[in-house]
């Protein structure tokens, strides 16, 4: 097994082969398509990263910060309560499954490795991010490197999708991930200097473009 | 109040309501109202209210049949300068049902200080409160903080609609500078049930993403907490919007909150919708249409 802290456990954790399902989900993506506002490459971009640096890392990657560090301190009071404010954050019924879902996928295969805090929460529904903050916390990651690897493995799943979607030639998708290497460390640093009152920034659009889906005639994707 | 802030060590903002206001009285101008509904005799009452500088109620009425009290809430100067805090506490004892409202927009001017005004609601078991108040008008340099901070006890239900209108485009005014900043937190019996937090800079890139507001000026968020809300809400509140004109509408049935949403050019627009939105809500958990306070009209 590699050693804790090793990145080996953080590749492993935001690989598309982690059994989660993320592949299945396209977080409004797929109605943004239908709309009209996501068309091409430069639309994809501007999407993917826009949600990422002004949405996801101001909620989920703030809270995954202080999840860490209740976990770290052995509060695990405060763990739940982080959870159950990023779950009353979530903007849409079909956002809100996809966090279930995912969550409860990934604290399953924590338990079914033996990682002690997943067993302990094995009665609780956790949200995808403290269950991502459980699995990081037992391998030791540096909480930076933790922040990092979840929002990747949100912009390389949304890529995924908008490939299929757009739909977009795997070139430009490999462009985008490029591009999300400077918006992502910008995006970490805002989210490692937020105060508590500056947590969460709802993204109207894609909150709006998650609702229609549910309606949305033809569908590829579950969210 | 300091309830929502005992039970979730994130929510530092909300720390802040209920203690002394410590504004300079030379540099804004604090209000404060304080509203408390009671049942009795088959109709809610306004049983107390307290109020400090510009923030008062006219009379209540009750225009429906089971005795639900409507309010208009009256901020006279009309307009929210800098450094100005308004802080509006409504509070409903079990089965009070109260309607509130305004009967004009509120605005928050240019300003370099900030500017705030944080509802704090807390409704009883069996009360309901609709909290549907006319539009906010953020001009172009102002510092705005919207609050609304939501305790449900039981079966307690709110319904209540943030409508915010950046920059005047009539008057070709972009929202090219200062910022707004709107919260809606919503717990029941100390659990968060709702949590929305928008904030969006003047001039910011956000204000044309289409994940953001898409180049619209005006947004509106209308939240129906409810413990009796089923699957088929969502697709009566649709039914009732129908086709959307002006804009663009969204529904969503959450574990334990219906959400509307609004994106467009008008706050006449979002205010229609959210009301045909309204009325399917009332029909569905309190099996009564809904009841537009007059004021709506003039």
């Amino acid at each position: 097994m590699p050693a804790p802290g090793s990145m080996m456990h953080l590749l492993r954790l935001t690989s598309p082969s982690l059994p989660v399902g993320a592949f299945s989900y396209s977080r409004g993506l797929e109605s943004a398509v239908q709309h009209g506002w996501v068309k091409d490459e430069e639309s994809a971009r501007a999407w993917i990263l826009g949600v990422l640096e002004h949405s996801f890392a101001a909620f989920d990657g703030a809270i995954l910060l202080r999840m860490m560090t209740a976990l770290a301190a052995g509060d695990v009071g405060a763990f739940r309560r982080l959870d159950a404010w990023l779950a009353s954050g979530r903007e849409s019924r079909e956002l809100q499954l996809e966090d279930r879902r995912m969550g409860a996928a990934l604290l399953q295969l924590l338990i079914d490795l033996d990682v002690t805090r997943a067993k302990d929460c094995s009665n609780d529904q956790l949200g995808y991010t403290a269950a991502f903050a459980l699995a990081a916390d037992h391998w030791a990651l540096p909480v930076g490197e933790a922040l990092r690897g979840l929002m990747w493995s949100m912009v390389e799943s949304q890529v995924a999708a908008a490939i299929r979607l757009v739909p977009l030639g795997q070139t430009a998708g490999q462009r985008i991930l490029i591009a999300a290497d400077a918006v992502l460390e910008r995006a970490a640093t805002h989210a490692e200097n937020l105060p508590d009152d500056a947590v969460g920034n709802a993204a109207i659009g894609m909150a709006m473009a998650s609702a229609w889906h549910e309606t949305q005639y033809s569908r590829l994707f579950r969210s | 109040m300091t309830l929502i802030s005992a039970d979730r060590s994130g929510f530092s903002t909300a720390a802040k309501v209920g203690l002394p206001l410590s504004f300079d009285d030379q540099k804004g101008w604090d209000a404060e109202l304080a509203l408390e509904f009671e049942r009795s005799h088959g109709a809610t009452r306004l049983m107390r209210r307290h109020h400090r500088g510009p923030l008062m109620v006219q009379r209540p009425f009750h225009p429906e049949n089971d005795g639900t009290c409507h309010v208009y809430v009256l901020h006279p100067p009309g307009g929210v300068a800098g450094g100005d805090r308004l802080d509006l506490r409504f509070t409903l004892a079990s089965d009070a049902r109260c309607v509130l409202t305004t009967p004009g927009a509120a605005k928050f001017y240019r300003s370099a200080t900030g500017a705030s005004q944080c509802n704090t609601v807390t409704v009883a078991s069996g009360g309901v409160c609709e909290y549907l108040p006319q539009e906010t008008i953020v001009f172009s340099g102002a510092q705005a903080a919207l609050e609304t901070l939501v305790s449900l006890e039981g079966n307690a239900t709110y319904i209540g609609w943030d409508i915010v209108c950046l920059g005047r485009p009539a008057a070709k005014e972009a929202f090219d500078s200062g910022s707004v900043t709107q919260r809606i937190e919503i717990i029941r019996d100390g659990r968060p049930i709702w949590f929305e937090r928008i904030r969006l800079d003047g001039g910011s890139p956000m204000l044309a993403a289409p994940y953001a507001l898409a180049g619209q000026t005006v947004f509106g968020t209308m939240i129906c907490a409810s413990t009796d809300l089923d699957d088929t809400v969502a697709d009566q509140v649709r039914a009732a919007v129908g086709q959307v004109k002006d804009g663009l509408f969204s529904v969503s049935r959450l574990d334990d909150v219906l959400v509307c949403r609004y994106l467009g050019p008008q706050a006449a627009a979002a205010k229609a919708l959210f009301a045909h939105a309204w009325d399917a809500m009332r029909r569905a958990l309190q099996d009564k249409p809904s009841c537009p306070p007059r004021i709506w009209a003039t």
